[in-house]
């Protein structure tokens, strides 16, 4: 069995990688986001995240339909001038005289072909999977933004995940595909994931480690009792923003790539966990990215032996453990 | 020695509406402080110019050069918000308090027994936060402003939601600490405890403060 999940990696290895950086990634803010008690925060980010994603389908689906049917539908191939011959010209004159070949396409194209190669890598550039990322991780870091200011701002998160939620099917609704990917991206698949995607979260995860090394006590100080660590002579409101928009960032693109049950669950889940039995928040940083990446490679080699979805088996492992974890921590305090 | 913070002619407020008016008032070092009031009377308002985070309006607010640095400013909140279920030991809240001072972690944890044993909690680093009762808490909280050495400590009611013994103990913990040479302004509504520990009360009425001596 494991054999066969270790010769599975070269086939999957950029699922299984993009996975546990994505875990390792999010799972350190998470703590942040326990111990701020804004939990359904990450959940109202991952959905203007995943707003984001279909605003950009959106947007690209619009841009190919506004552009002139010759434009849209005819390659960049035909539109390239051929190379031509000596005596070519005269060819081309005799041939059109005697009726055998029509006048070419190429010399009486009525724009020039700047505006044309402009037009044509805009319009692919609005249909690129980096647009997509780009646009939802734009919308997360907004949302987080918004909705992390300060403690108590229920309505609004709630106002904000309902719009994400909504507006994301609206968005995708007349996209090709649209739907498909909206049901995709809240189930959570990692299958497809790229070499960048993984290069992507290895440098979010290495970020996250670096931050809560550098930064970690601070952070924390401003959290839990922002108003004494501003008197301390601490920025506050410039760690709460880095926080926020590292949030955002995270989910923003990780929704691409894992959708958003496993993003959700990789920032909450293993912080959950190791607040069970963690005596100090200290061991808890020490803990989470064990349990976020410990359990997302366990969670894959399961979906590979039992063929399911590794995303959805990662989340239900983590939500496992959260559940026995819990009553274990409350019967050794008694 | 110069005094620590001057309010010379000083008008605090939101924007541009004014909550506190015509400010005259000097902290000298050694001082035991307590502002009295009611609640929306601007009490918290000097606080906050006092420790940077409000520009006034008009009018003068010196501070000690020493001051600036808020290294020696401690300062005490009325409570702590953060979620109870987070495990925070006693240790690591105090350690807490230290960030930003550049200490070794070995200097954090001696700092962290010596402000726990003034506070008389010694023994409980190991405690989570919120296993403490609601007194201890206020000490902790007393024992985390201490732990950064300062030269003023202002604590923001910090015996409001304490019965009427703990919040006793408090004022006579922070009396101590003001009889060996700690300046300390105290925001609080009991009059009685004020007057035993103060030796100079503020009232802040109508926008307004007005100043007196006490015996102590």
């Amino acid at each position: 069995m494991l054999s066969d999940f270790v010769a599975s990696w070269e086939i999957f290895y950029t699922s299984y990688l993009a996975g546990l950086f994505i875990a390792l990634a999010l799972s350190l803010p998470g703590i942040i986001v326990i111990a701020r008690d804004q939990i359904f925060i990450g959940a109202a980010t991952a959905q203007a995240s995943m707003l984001g994603v279909t605003l950009a389908m959106f947007i690209g689906g619009a841009a190919v339909a506004s552009l002139p049917q010759t434009w849209a539908t005819q390659p960049i191939v035909e539109r390239k001038a051929e190379p031509r011959l000596e005596g070519d010209d005269a060819l081309d004159a005799f041939m059109r005289e005697e009726g055998i070949r029509e006048e070419p396409k190429v010399h009486t194209h009525p724009r020039p072909l700047e505006a044309y190669y402009w037009h044509e890598r805009l319009r692919l550039a609005l249909n690129t999977d980096g647009f997509r990322s780009l646009l939802g991780a734009s919308m997360a870091v907004l949302a987080a933004l918004l909705t992390a200011r300060r403690r108590g701002q229920e309505a609004l998160t709630g106002w904000v995940f309902l719009v994400g939620a909504s507006g994301s099917v609206l968005a995708a609704s007349h996209s090709a595909h649209g739907l498909e990917e909206v049901h995709r991206l809240v189930s959570s698949s990692l299958i497809g994931a790229t070499d960048l995607d993984v290069a992507t979260f290895a440098a979010l995860a290495a970020g996250s480690v670096m931050a809560t090394l550098a930064l970690g006590r601070r952070l924390l100080f401003a959290t839990i009792d922002p108003w004494t660590a501003q008197a301390a002579g601490l920025r506050v409101g410039l760690l709460a923003a880095l926080i926020n928009v590292w949030l955002g960032l995270g989910l923003g693109l990780a929704i691409k790539t894992s959708g958003m049950l496993f993003s959700f669950g990789a920032l909450v889940l293993p912080a959950l966990i190791a607040r069970t039995f963690c005596r100090e928040v200290r061991q808890m940083a020490l803990w989470v990215p064990l349990i976020a990446a410990g359990g997302a490679l366990v969670a894959f080699f399961l979906a590979h032996a039992l063929n399911y979805p590794p995303g959805q088996v990662a989340v239900a492992l983590w939500c496992l453990l959260l559940a026995l974890a819990a009553p274990a921590s409350r019967l050794k305090a008694r | 020695m110069g005094a620590l913070i001057q309010a010379q002619d000083l008008t605090l407020g939101y924007g541009s509406t004014p909550v506190l008016q015509g400010v005259n008032l000097t902290v000298e070092p050694g001082q035991f402080w307590c502002w009295l009031g009611e609640n929306g009377a601007g009490k918290s308002t000097l606080v906050k110019a006092i420790i940077g985070q409000l520009k006034p309006i008009s009018g003068r607010l010196t501070r000690d050069p020493a001051l600036a640095s808020p290294r020696c400013l401690g300062f005490v909140p009325q409570r702590c918000e953060f979620s109870e279920s987070l495990p925070v030991s006693v240790r690591e809240f105090i350690d807490l308090g230290l960030a930003g001072l550049g200490l070794a972690r070995a200097q954090r944890g001696e700092r962290v027994r010596q402000a726990l044993a003034e506070v008389a909690l010694d023994g409980l680093e190991r405690r989570d936060f919120w296993s403490l009762s609601g007194g201890q808490r206020q000490r902790v909280l007393v024992a985390r402003a201490l732990a950064r050495k300062p030269r003023l400590l202002i604590a923001d009611e910090p015996a409001a939601n304490l019965d009427p013994e703990a919040a006793c103990s408090l004022l006579d913990l922070l009396k101590a600490r003001q009889l060996a040479s700690l300046t300390v302004i105290l925001v609080t509504h009991d009059v009685e405890g004020a007057r035993r520990v103060a030796t100079h009360l503020a009232r802040f009425e109508r926008g307004s403060v007005s100043v007196e001596a006490t015996p102590c």
